[in-house]
């Protein structure tokens, strides 16, 4: 019986790193197929700030200035550097318990519902 | 498509009443009145039918239909009833899955009499009711009698493609595919409604029911109406809408999945479209992907040249000559332009008001309006066009403004997400001056993220300044509304929950698109010749799968319809595929001031300002001076509007003699 909160231990981990590596493939696909659409573009500029208008949109993040320019967001990064980007937006890998949807910890934008939108009232819809 | 048309008389008005004797029969004095109404009313929509006329005249109800045969072209005459002639149709449109549907009835005990899709609606209505119409896949207006329980159901297509207006005399009730048809009633009045004209200067059409004309509704898309002897009822089969956004949808899909799913729904909704008529189907070709992408699809179903239609500016700033002639070259059609020039458009622009039946505040129809007409003297009725898929697909600048308004208003105090305006619209940073002066008018305004119409509201602005150039009279009648909130109010709750393109292209697609789109731009101006449009993107299998496509595919960063992109990238050549957007667009003051144009000079006399009692006839005279001064030439966007529909708002009122 002793072995068993072990045991346990050991296969929550296990979960934890199956859905850390499903949810970082779920992050790494978007991002590729936008690195895809870019390249061979040229303007390097507008693909920062597009690239920032991107990640904050499909992943319910918030960046801040400094961090969209050339080092973080251009050509340089490369997906594995985007990729840890927005796993450390949402809450970094440490944290199993994170959660692309925008509903869990991970979700930056002050007032959003899950799912990421604004609680808009009713009266205002 | 044709003209429909008649008119209930629902009881207790002589005027209607008294003309139908107890067997049924038109009898009494009234008649020949009313025959020669109805007669009246169908002549009017002549150019929207000119292969044939009917009319059914049965107790207190008078059918019409003005034909133009696409389907069945021997025994698809109308109106025409069910099995035991308790239900009578007259119908506009096409129902583009009619052969299936009419196999299922078919195998219910249903007996067809002709091969037309209109039999396979009455008989469809006979089995299943209002709920027949979401099984519909096509455009239609329809107006079907129940002479069992004497009720006038009005239903019309999901998106709005085919027209339909009814207005109220005394207790007769009238409807029509144009408003010219239900003026052929000297009952109805003629006056213009001020409410409709502000809806029209803000969101550069009126948004049904709602119409410029005082007493006169619009049937609005994916609706239907029922009138009784003493009851009306009313109901929508269909709400165009968007899944709750959720990014638990992140990773689920992608690219190239969805690019395989477009393909097949688009090459679907394109063969019904391209196969079912009997009559040859012709296509448009802009220049631009949607029509290049159609005409390409088309060809995989045809063994025949296929035959392609397009429009070309003698000025170049509007032509896109030569795409079209790389995707005639790629598709290797037989390819017809017409090249239209500024007085080409000044001139035929009564007759484009004439047609619309609303003001407009761009030219832009009054190019497709002799293009259709060139399809027409070609010998063609029917084209496919690329309508729809920047509505669907998410090709506008507007939806690209929204999702970056939605950046900026995250951090409205950021100095660096200001700068994705200059991506987004690149020649703004060849004007420096502009450049701070746009980007605080179209982008701080309402910078509020909840705000349901976040994406719609700085163009709403800029159009309805229009409204300065009315008079005080009608500046006062018009203070009593807010139009703009009314039709945010309109928005559904569950929209909260949309993605912002989503709630964007709701805005879009209930006003621009029904409105002015396939209205003033599309169906008045192909059926003021006789030509049908046929627009793959709106079918409603298309509809429901964009719906539910994430919307990054719709615009990945700023780079708009991605996935159509993605999806057919090898059947387009490299030049369409990356081409910059091009919205289309006509000349405007140019057209009226830079050339001589009688009708111009007559209607904007002092006199005639004055008698108009609408505008402000100073206000009016200053910007017309100003006109003149500059031919036309180097006009702002918003004088370019403003003299449009001031001048489209003066040749409706004189067109149709409105107070």
């Amino acid at each position: 019986m002793g072995a068993e909160p072990e045991a346990d231990a050991d296969a929550l981990m296990t979960e934890k790193r199956k859905r850390l590596n499903m949810d970082e493939k779920k992050i790494t696909q978007p991002i590729a197929e936008l690195r895809e659409m870019q390249r061979d573009r040229g303007n390097p500029e507008r693909s920062v700030l597009e690239t920032a208008m991107f990640l904050e949109d499909v992943f319910g993040i918030r960046l801040e200035d400094s961090e969209m320019d050339e080092a973080h967001l251009g050509s340089d990064a490369d997906l594995e550097t985007l990729t840890s980007l927005v796993v450390q937006k949402l809450g970094g890998p440490e944290d199993g318990d994170r959660d692309v949807t925008g509903s869990g910890p991970g979700s930056h934008i002050p007032g959003e519902i899950p799912g990421g939108l604004r609680n808009t009232p009713k009266s205002e819809a | 498509m044709c003209g429909i048309c008649g008119f209930y008389g629902t009881g207790g008005d002589p005027a209607i009443q008294g003309t139908w004797n107890e067997k049924g029969n038109l009898a009494g004095p009234g008649v020949q009145a009313q025959k020669h109404i109805l007669s009246s009313m169908i002549d009017s929509l002549g150019h929207r039918g000119p292969d044939g006329q009917g009319m059914h005249i049965q107790g207190p109800i008078a059918l019409g239909h003005a034909r133009l045969a696409v389907i069945d072209l021997i025994t698809g005459a109308q109106p025409v009833s069910n099995g035991d002639g308790r239900y009578w149709i007259t119908y506009n449109g096409e129902i583009f899955n009619y052969l299936e549907l009419r196999e299922e009835l078919r195998a219910k005990g249903h007996r067809f009499r002709t091969e037309s899709d209109t039999e396979v609606l009455v008989h469809g209505y006979e089995e299943y009711g209002i709920d027949f119409f979401r099984r519909l896949n096509g455009q239609w207006a329809a107006a079907i009698w129940d002479a069992r329980r004497e009720e006038l159901l009005l239903c019309r297509d999901r998106v709005g493609i085919c027209p339909l207006f009814y207005t109220k005399v005394g207790k007769k009730i009238l409807f029509a595919s144009e408003v010219k048809a239900l003026f052929r009633d000297p009952e109805v009045p003629r006056e213009l409604d001020l409410r409709g004209l502000m809806e029209t200067f803000t969101f550069w059409t009126s948004v049904p029911p709602q119409t410029v004309f005082h007493g006169i509704s619009e049937l609005p898309p994916g609706r239907w109406i029922r009138f009784g002897r003493e009851s009306v009822e009313e109901g929508s089969y269909y709400e165009f809408d968007f899944p709750e956004y959720s990014r638990e949808d992140v990773g689920s899909g992608t690219a190239k999945q969805y690019a395989e799913e477009l393909r097949e729904v688009l090459r679907e909704a394109t063969r019904l479209r391209f196969t079912r008529s009997d009559v040859p189907v012709a296509a448009y070709l802009s220049g631009g992907i949607d029509s290049s992408v159609t005409a390409g699809v088309i060809q995989q179903f045809t063994q025949t040249e296929l035959k392609t239609f397009s429009l070309r500016f003698s000025d170049n700033e509007f032509d896109e000559g030569g795409y079209q002639e790389q995707m005639v070259q790629r598709l290797g059609t037989d390819h017809e332009a017409i090249t239209v020039g500024y007085r080409d458009i000044g001139k035929i622009f009564p007759e484009v008001v004439r047609h619309a039946e609303k003001p407009i505040l761009r030219t832009a129809p009054a190019p497709m309006f002799l293009l259709s007409r060139l399809v027409r003297d070609s010998g063609y009725k029917v084209v496919v066009t690329g309508e729809g898929s920047d509505e669907m697909l998410g090709g506008y600048d507007i939806y690209r403004e929204a999702v970056v308004r939605s950046f900026i208003a995250r951090d409205p105090v950021s100095s660096r997400r200001g700068e994705i305006i200059r991506h987004l619209y690149p020649w703004l940073q060849r004007n420096p001056t502009a450049m701070p002066a746009m980007a605080r008018s179209f982008f701080s305004q309402s910078l509020d993220d909840a705000d349901p119409a976040l994406s719609h509201r700085p163009r709403w602005q800029s159009a309805s300044g229009i409204s300065r150039l009315l008079g005080e009279g009608a500046r006062a009648e018009l203070s009593k509304y807010d139009v703009t909130e009314d039709f945010v109010a309109r928005i559904p709750a569950e929209a909260g929950g949309w993605h912002p393109l989503s709630r964007a292209q709701w805005l879009e697609v209930k006003s621009l698109l029904a409105g002015y789109l396939l209205s003033s731009q599309g169906d008045r101006m192909l059926m003021a010749n006789g030509v049908e449009g046929r627009f793959p993107f709106l079918d409603p299998n298309l509809i429901d799968w964009a719906a539910k496509l994430p919307p990054r595919y719709k615009i990945m960063g700023l780079d708009e319809k991605f996935i159509l992109k993605h999806a057919f990238r090898d059947m387009l050549p490299q030049e369409i595929l990356k081409r910059p957007k091009q919205p289309y667009r006509a000349p405007d003051a140019a057209s009226f001031f830079g050339t001589s144009l009688e009708w111009l000079d007559e209607l904007t006399s002092p006199e005639s300002l004055k008698a108009s009692g609408i505008f402000n006839p100073a206000a009016v005279a200053h910007l017309v001076a100003k006109c003149r001064k500059r031919s036309g030439q180097g006009m702002s966007n918003f004088d370019n509007m403003a003299v449009t529909a001031v001048l489209s708002t003066l040749l409706l009122q004189r067109e149709f003699g409105l107070s």
